[in-house]
C-alpha cells in the first residue's frame, strides 16, 4: 500500500471518528449553542432531520426541484453551473465563478457589470469636504462609487481619494473584530473579545470615572468625525467636556482671523465662481483645502468662465500654484507682510472702496492710512523677496476688478506662530476694495454644516466641567467663539503633569502620525500612569490603535448613517445623507449603534438620553423636516434616500449686513449713539441711513478692523457688554482659570517675522509641510490606489540651495529640527528644558531622508508631504509586499506559480535597501514621518499649531 | 440492476468520513477554541482524534484557551500582519469580492445561511465542502439496484416530524451520485483550492505549536484531496 493510500485512509477513519461526535450544518453561521443542541440529539437527531427531510425538505416537496439529504438543491445547481470557460490549452475552469484575475481579462467587457445595481446615496468621508456620492450595490456589495450629481456643493465631482472608497471598504486589514490588548502597551499582542466583553469592561471604567467625582478625567479624542450629535450626545450625558479635536492642527488661525472681522462665521466662503480676480495665499485648493472639490470647481468655472485671474503665494509650487496664471513664492511667513504691502499701495493709490470703508468697518481711512504706512512694497520685498513692483502691479489688478475680486488663505498662510496676523492682513484686503459679502467678492455664510431645519431629538445639556487639556488657559482665542481647543499641547501636558487621565477615548485619531513630536506622543500614549486606560475606535489598526488597551471596530462611512454637509459655496444650506450601503463587514459597529448600549450600561442617568429606538427610526426623526418634493411626493428621511441630499431655496448669502429689519424685528428695541440696534441689551442690527439693517454680528454691528475684544480678551478682561452688543451668545468671556494668563493681542491687524528665521545659518532652512491631491493628512496612505500614486516624501530642495549645500537630487540627507525661539520667549509656559542646546537653538529631532531638487520651492525652505512613514496602518501603508507565494497554485490560472493577489502582484515599491541608503531605489518605501522632526508650536494667540515654521539644519551624509 | 455509481472518493462510508474531517477542520479553522471544544479535545468525544493528530493541548485549561485565543488573533484576525482567511483576499485583492457572489451561490445550493463577510472564509467553505461530501455519502449509501420505494418517518429534535414517501431509481441515484461529484469537484477547484497558499504562508506566519500542527495536517488532508478531485 503506497503511503499515500495509507494518510487518506487514517483521515478517513478520524474523520468517522470527529463526525459522530460534532453537529451537522455549518460552522460559523449559527450560535454554538445550537451547534451543542444537535450535538447532544447526536446521531439520531441527525438522522431524523434527513429521514423528514425537515423544513428544507418540505420545501423542496413544494416544487423547487429536487432536494437531498442535507439539503442540497441540484436544480439550483445545475442552474448556475452554466457553461465552463475554456482557457485555451489550459483546459475548462468552471463556470460557476466568474473569478477575476487572469480570468477577468477574458470576460471583459463585462456587460452585465451594472446590472440589476441598486444606486444608493451617501457622503464621501476620506477628507473633510463631505462630497455627496452614490454607491452602486449588486449583489450586496459595493462595485462603484460617483459623485452625486444632486449634490449642490459638489455638484457630482469625486476626486482620487473619493474613488478609493473600495479599498478602504474592503480593505483585507479591516478591523472586524473588537480586540483587547495582551502583554505590554504597545506590544502588539491581542486577542478578539465579543462586544458584549468589550462594552462591559469600558463601562465599567467609565462608571469609575463618573464616581470619582472627575468625569473631566474621561477624555473624547476626535480625528475627522461628521457624526457630532452622536459624540455630543454620548459625552454630555456622561458629563465630560473634555472634548478634544484636531482643530488647532488644521485651521484655529484661519477661523480666529474670520472671526475677528465678522463673529458670525469662522469660515469665509470665497464666491470665486463669479470672480474676476482671485489672490491666492498658501492655499492649496486643488489638491488639498477643506472644500477641496467645491472650491476648486468654482474656482476653474471663474477662471475659464469668468475670466478671472489666479494668482497665487506659496512657498511652493504645488498644482494650484501651478494652474495658476502667477506665482510667486515668498519667504515662509510673510504672506501677511506682503497683504500689508498690497494694502498700502491700495490706500495710497486710492484704489480702496471709501464708501464701504466708511459705512461698513469701524475704523476711519485715516486710522488705515496710519495703520498700513510702513508696510511699503519696497519693505515687503526685503522680506518676503517678492518684488516690490509686482506687488504694486497685483494690488493695482485687485482693486480694479473690484467687487468681484477675492482672497483665499488657508494653512499655507495660517499654520504659522504668526498665522493669527498673516490672515487678519490677508482677509483686510476684502473690506480695502469693497468686496466684503460682495458676488465675486470675499463671502461667508452662518451656516458652516446642515439647514438648521432640521433638528436632532433632544440633547442632553452641555458638559459643565474643565479641563486644561480642553481649554488651557494659556491660548485667548482658542475657545472664546468657537471651541477650536489646542490639540497638539495634549500630550505635552499631560506628560508634565498638568493633567490627568483616567480614561482616553480615540475616535477616527492618528495622533502619532498627525501630531507633531511623534516620539513625544508615542511615549504619552504607552505610558498607563499617564493614560490609565485608552479605547480606541477606527476602521484599521494604525498608531494610536496600537497604544490603545481595546479596539472598537468602526463602520466605514460607506456602512453608517448621518446627516452632514459643509458650509456650503453656493451661500445657502442644505442637508445630505449617509447611508449604510452594504452590511457593515464583520462586526464592524458604528457609534450611533453602540453609544446607546454603552450608555445604558453606564446609566446613572445616561440611558435616559438614549430611548429604544434603531438608529434608522432616529434619522427619520432628524430629518422630518425636510420638505417634500412635488414631484416626487417623498418627504424627510425618505427624500433623502431618493436624492442622497436636499438644498434650501433660500437665497445666497450676499450682502447679510443690508438686510433689513422689519418692524417686528426691531419692536422694543433701542438705538444707541452710535446707531448700533439694541433689544434687552443684546445688538440686533444698526441704522443705515435711518433705516434699521442686520449689520455684521459684532459689537460694532461693522466690519471690525479695529478688534477691541480680541485685545481685552487677550488680557483677561471683561468683555461681557462687547459681546452683548454683538447678540452672539455663543461668544464667552474667558473663564476664571484663565486669570494670570495675558497675551498682547494686537487689536488693529499687524505682522512680525518670527525670530528663529531672523539670521538663518549657511545650512539652515525653513521646513514646511504639504498635502498631495491623492492624500489627505493621515487616513489615506492605505489605500493601495493612492499609495501607488504616491507613497514617499523625500524632501524638495531648490537647485541653487543644493549646489550651494554640496548635495545633489537624491542624495541623503540629515535633518535636524529646532523649537521655537519665538514661542521660548512669548510661550513660556511650555517649558521646553527637556529639549536641548545646540547652535544656540534646542533641538527637537533628526532624521535621515533622501532629497529630490525642485525648481518649484523657495530657496531658503524644505518642504516635505506630512501624509507618509506610518509604522502601523497596514501593509499599503507601510509598503510591505508579503513574501511571494511559491506553493500552490490557482486552479484554471495561466501559470502554476501565478500569484492572482491584486496586492502582490501590483505592489512595486517595497523597499528592499534594509536601510543602507547606498542601496535605496528612489520613490520606494513608505516614506518619513516629518511629523517626527515638528515641533510642537502653538501660536500663541490661538493655540494654532505651526507647521510651516520650522527651522531645521541640513547635512549631506 | 444498473452500474456502480460510486464517487472517485471512495464508497459511502468513506465518504463518511471524508465529510467528518471536513466538519472537523472547518470547526478548528472558523474560530478560535472556546471552552467546549477544547474540552471535547483533550478529555471529550475528540480526544482521541486530537492525539491521533497530535494537537498539543497540555497545560492548564484556562491558560492554554487564553493562549490559542491570543494565537487564532495573531495569525487570521490580526491586527495586523495577520493572514486573510477570505479567499477575496488572496484571489481579489479585497474582502467581499467577486468570490463572495460565486460563494453565495454555492451556499443557496447547500442551503445555508452565514454572514455575508464569513462567506469566504476558509473556515466555512471547508464546511461547506463537508456537507457536499456527506450528501453524496447519503446519495451512494442508497441502493442502487431497480426501483426504490419506501416510506421513511423521522424527528428532528425538538422541531419537527415529518413523514416522506418517495421513489428512488437506479438511474436517479446515478445520476445524483454524478451531480454531486461535480458539484464537489467544481466546489474544491473554486473555493478549496485557493487554501493551499493560505496555509503556505500561514505556516510561516506563526510559532503557534497548535496552530503550525492544524496547518501541517490541513495540507497533508488537502494535497491528498487535490489528488481525488482533480
Amino acid at each position: 500500500m503506497s503511503p499515500g493510500v495509507s494518510s487518506r485512509r487514517r483521515f478517513l477513519a478520524l474523520g468517522l471518528s470527529a463526525g459522530a461526535a460534532m453537529a451537522t450544518g455549518l460552522w460559523g453561521c449559527g450560535s454554538d449553542e445550537e451547534k451543542s443542541e444537535e450535538v447532544a440529539a447526536g446521531a439520531k437527531g441527525a438522522k431524523g432531520a434527513k429521514g423528514a427531510k425537515g423544513a428544507k425538505g418540505a420545501e423542496g416537496a413544494e416544487g423547487a426541484g429536487p432536494v437531498l439529504p442535507q439539503g442540497i438543491d441540484l436544480e439550483k445547481w445545475n442552474r448556475i453551473k452554466g457553461e465552463p470557460y475554456r482557457l485555451g490549452t489550459f483546459g475548462l475552469m468552471p463556470g460557476a465563478c466568474s473569478l477575476p484575475g487572469p480570468q477577468a481579462k477574458r470576460n471583459w467587457p463585462d456587460r452585465d457589470k451594472y446590472k440589476d445595481v441598486e444606486t444608493i446615496p451617501g457622503m464621501c468621508q476620506l477628507c473633510s469636504s463631505v462630497c455627496g456620492i452614490v454607491g452602486y450595490v449588486k449583489n450586496g456589495r459595493l462595485i462603484k462609487v460617483e459623485g452625486n450629481p444632486k449634490d449642490p456643493n459638489s455638484r457630482g465631482h469625486l476626486c482620487a481619494r473619493g474613488q478609493a472608497a473600495l479599498n478602504h471598504l474592503y480593505h483585507p486589514e479591516r478591523l472586524l473584530y473588537p480586540l483587547k490588548r495582551v502583554g505590554a502597551r504597545g506590544e502588539g499582542r491581542w486577542k478578539r473579545i465579543s462586544w458584549d466583553e468589550a462594552l462591559d469592561e469600558i463601562a465599567e471604567k467609565l462608571k469609575a470615572v463618573r464616581q470619582s467625582g472627575h468625569p473631566e478625567e474621561f477624555a473624547f479624542h476626535q480625528g475627522r468625525q461628521r457624526s457630532k450629535d452622536a459624540l455630543k450626545r454620548f459625552l454630555d450625558a456622561f458629563g465630560t467636556s473634555t472634548q478634544l479635536s484636531h482643530r488647532s492642527l488644521c485651521s484655529g488661525n484661519r477661523r480666529a482671523a474670520n472671526l475677528s472681522f465678522l463673529w458670525e462665521s469662522d469660515w469665509d466662503l470665497n464666491d470665486v465662481e463669479h470672480s474676476k480676480y482671485i489672490l491666492n495665499f498658501g492655499s492649496n485648493a486643488f489638491e488639498a483645502h477643506q472644500g477641496h472639490v467645491p472650491f476648486a470647481n468654482r474656482i476653474q468655472n471663474g477662471r475659464f468662465r469668468n475670466g478671472a485671474k489666479l494668482v497665487t503665494f506659496d512657498v511652493r509650487l504645488s498644482n494650484t500654484a501651478g494652474s495658476s496664471d502667477e506665482w510667486f513664492a515668498p519667504f515662509p511667513g510673510t504672506d501677511g507682510a506682503v497683504a500689508l504691502a498690497m494694502g498700502h499701495t491700495i490706500l495710497s493709490e486710492n484704489r480702496h472702496d471709501e464708501s464701504f470703508l466708511e459705512t461698513w468697518t469701524n475704523v476711519s481711512i485715516e486710522e488705515l492710512r496710519e495703520l498700513y504706512e510702513p508696510y511699503t512694497a519696497d519693505w515687503a520685498e526685503r522680506i518676503s523677496g517678492v518684488p516690490a513692483s509686482d506687488i504694486r502691479r497685483i494690488a493695482r489688478e485687485f482693486a480694479g476688478a473690484a467687487p468681484a475680486a477675492t482672497t483665499m488663505c488657508n494653512r499655507g498662510s495660517s499654520a504659522h506662530i504668526n498665522g493669527f496676523y498673516n490672515d487678519r492682513a490677508i482677509n483686510l484686503l476684502n473690506a480695502l476694495v469693497g468686496s466684503v459679502g460682495q458676488k465675486g467678492g470675499w463671502c461667508w455664510s452662518p451656516w458652516g454644516g446642515l439647514d438648521p431645519v432640521v433638528q436632532t431629538p433632544p440633547m442632553p445639556p452641555a458638559a459643565r466641567t474643565t479641563s486644561i487639556l480642553e481649554d488651557p488657559p494659556e491660548y485667548p482665542l482658542a475657545n472664546v467663539w468657537r471651541r477650536m481647543r489646542v490639540g497638539e499641547i495634549v500630550y505635552l501636558y499631560l506628560l508634565q503633569g498638568r493633567a490627568r487621565l483616567q480614561a482616553y477615548m480615540t475616535y477616527n485619531l492618528d495622533s502619532p502620525v498627525t501630531w507633531p513630536e511623534e516620539s513625544l506622543t508615542q511615549q504619552v500614549l504607552g505610558d498607563e500612569s499617564l493614560i490609565e486606560f485608552h479605547v480606541c475606535i477606527n476602521a484599521f489598526y494604525n498608531e494610536t490603535a496600537h497604544f490603545a488597551d481595546i479596539v472598537l471596530p468602526w463602520t466605514t462611512y460607506l456602512e453608517r448613517w448621518d446627516l452632514d454637509a459643509r458650509a456650503s459655496y453656493n451661500l445657502k444650506p442644505y442637508v445630505g445623507l449617509r447611508t449604510p450601503m452594504v452590511e457593515p463587514l464583520g462586526e464592524s459597529r458604528d457609534v450611533r449603534d453602540f453609544f446607546p448600549e454603552l450608555a445604558r450600561r453606564i446609566g446613572g442617568g445616561m440611558e435616559k438620553w438614549y430611548p429604544e429606538q434603531d438608529v434608522r427610526d432616529y434619522m427619520q426623526e432628524w430629518a422630518a423636516a425636510v420638505p417634500e418634493n412635488p414631484q416626487t411626493g417623498k418627504r424627510g428621511l425618505d427624500r433623502l434616500l431618493d436624492e442622497g441630499v436636499w438644498e434650501s431655496d433660500r437665497k445666497p448669502f450676499y450682502q447679510p449686513f443690508l438686510q433689513p429689519l422689519s418692524a417686528e424685528d426691531i419692536e422694543g428695541s433701542e438705538v444707541d449713539p452710535e446707531g448700533v440696534i439694541l433689544r434687552d441689551g443684546q445688538g440686533i442690527g444698526i441704522m443705515l441711513d435711518g433705516k434699521p439693517v442686520r449689520g455684521f454680528k459684532t459689537p460694532s454691528r461693522k466690519f471690525e478692523i479695529r478688534s477691541a475684544f480680541i485685545h481685552k480678551i487677550g488680557r483677561n478682561e471683561d468683555c461681557s457688554e462687547l459681546i452683548a452688543r454683538s447678540g452672539m451668545a455663543r461668544t464667552k468671556n474667558r473663564p476664571a482659570e484663565h486669570r494670570g494668563h495675558d497675551v498682547e493681542i494686537s487689536e488693529m491687524p499687524t505682522w512680525f517675522l518670527p525670530r528663529e528665521m531672523e539670521n538663518l545659518a549657511d545650512d539652515e532652512l525653513i521646513m514646511t509641510s504639504f498635502k498631495w491631491n491623492v492624500h489627505n493628512h493621515g487616513r489615506t496612505m492605505n489605500l493601495k490606489w493612492l499609495a501607488e500614486i504616491v507613497h514617499s516624501n523625500p524632501a524638495w530642495l531648490n537647485p541653487k540651495t543644493a549646489r550651494r549645500l554640496g548635495v545633489g537630487d537624491g542624495d541623503w540627507v540629515e535633518l535636524t529640527s529646532y523649537y521655537s525661539q519665538e514661542l521660548e520667549h512669548r510661550s513660556p509656559h511650555l517649558k521646553r528644558t527637556d529639549l536641548v542646546e545646540e547652535r544656540g537653538r534646542r533641538k527637537v529631532a533628526t532624521m535621515r531622508v533622501p532629497i529630490v531638487t525642485m525648481e518649484g520651492i523657495h530657496p531658503q525652505a524644505l518642504a516635505m508631504s506630512n501624509s507618509c512613514g506610518h509604522t502601523q496602518y497596514t501593509s499599503v501603508a507601510q509598503a510591505k509586499r508579503k513574501p511571494a507565494e511559491t506553493a500552490g497554485h490557482l486552479v484554471g490560472s495561466d501559470s502554476k506559480k501565478f500569484v492572482d493577489a491584486d496586492w502582490e502582484r501590483n505592489m512595486w515599491w517595497e523597499d528592499t535597501s534594509s536601510g543602507d541608503h547606498s542601496d535605496w531605489t528612489p520613490n520606494t518605501g513608505n516614506g518619513w514621518n516629518q511629523n517626527r522632526l515638528m515641533p510642537i508650536a502653538p501660536d500663541p494667540v490661538s493655540g494654532q499649531q505651526s507647521y510651516h515654521d520650522t527651522v531645521i539644519s541640513i547635512r549631506k551624509l | 440492476m444498473t452500474g456502480h455509481h460510486d464517487s472517485p472518493a471512495g464508497d459511502a462510508e468513506d465518504l463518511e468520513g471524508l465529510a467528518g474531517f471536513y466538519r472537523l477542520l472547518s470547526r478548528l479553522w472558523v474560530s478560535e477554541l472556546d471552552a467546549e471544544w477544547l474540552e471535547m479535545l483533550v478529555d471529550g468525544s475528540l480526544a482521541d482524534v486530537a492525539e491521533e493528530l497530535e494537537f498539543p493541548l497540555d497545560g492548564p485549561r484556562e491558560e492554554v484557551l487564553e493562549q490559542l485565543a491570543i494565537e487564532y488573533c495573531g495569525l487570521v484576525i490580526g491586527p495586523k500582519n495577520h493572514v486573510p482567511p477570505h479567499q477575496s483576499v488572496w484571489v481579489e485583492g479585497q474582502m467581499q469580492g467577486q468570490t463572495v457572489v460565486s460563494m453565495q451561490q454555492f451556499l443557496e445550493v447547500v442551503r445555508e445561511e452565514v454572514d455575508a463577510t464569513m462567506s469566504d472564509h476558509l473556515g466555512v467553505q471547508l464546511g461547506v465542502m463537508g456537507i457536499i461530501v456527506e450528501s453524496l455519502a447519503e446519495s451512494q449509501a442508497m441502493p442502487e439496484t431497480g426501483t426504490e420505494t419506501g416510506t421513511e418517518t423521522g424527528t428532528e429534535t425538538g422541531t419537527e416530524t415529518g413523514t416522506e414517501t418517495g421513489t428512488e431509481t437506479g438511474t436517479e441515484k446515478g445520476s445524483d451520485v454524478t451531480e454531486l461529484t461535480e458539484l464537489a469537484r467544481v466546489f474544491f477547484a473554486t473555493h478549496i483550492m485557493w487554501i493551499t497558499r493560505f496555509l503556505a504562508r500561514a505556516g510561516a506566519a506563526t510559532d503557534s505549536k497548535f496552530y503550525l500542527r492544524l496547518i501541517a495536517v490541513t495540507s497533508e488532508f488537502l494535497a491528498e484531496e487535490h489528488e481525488v478531485w482533480e
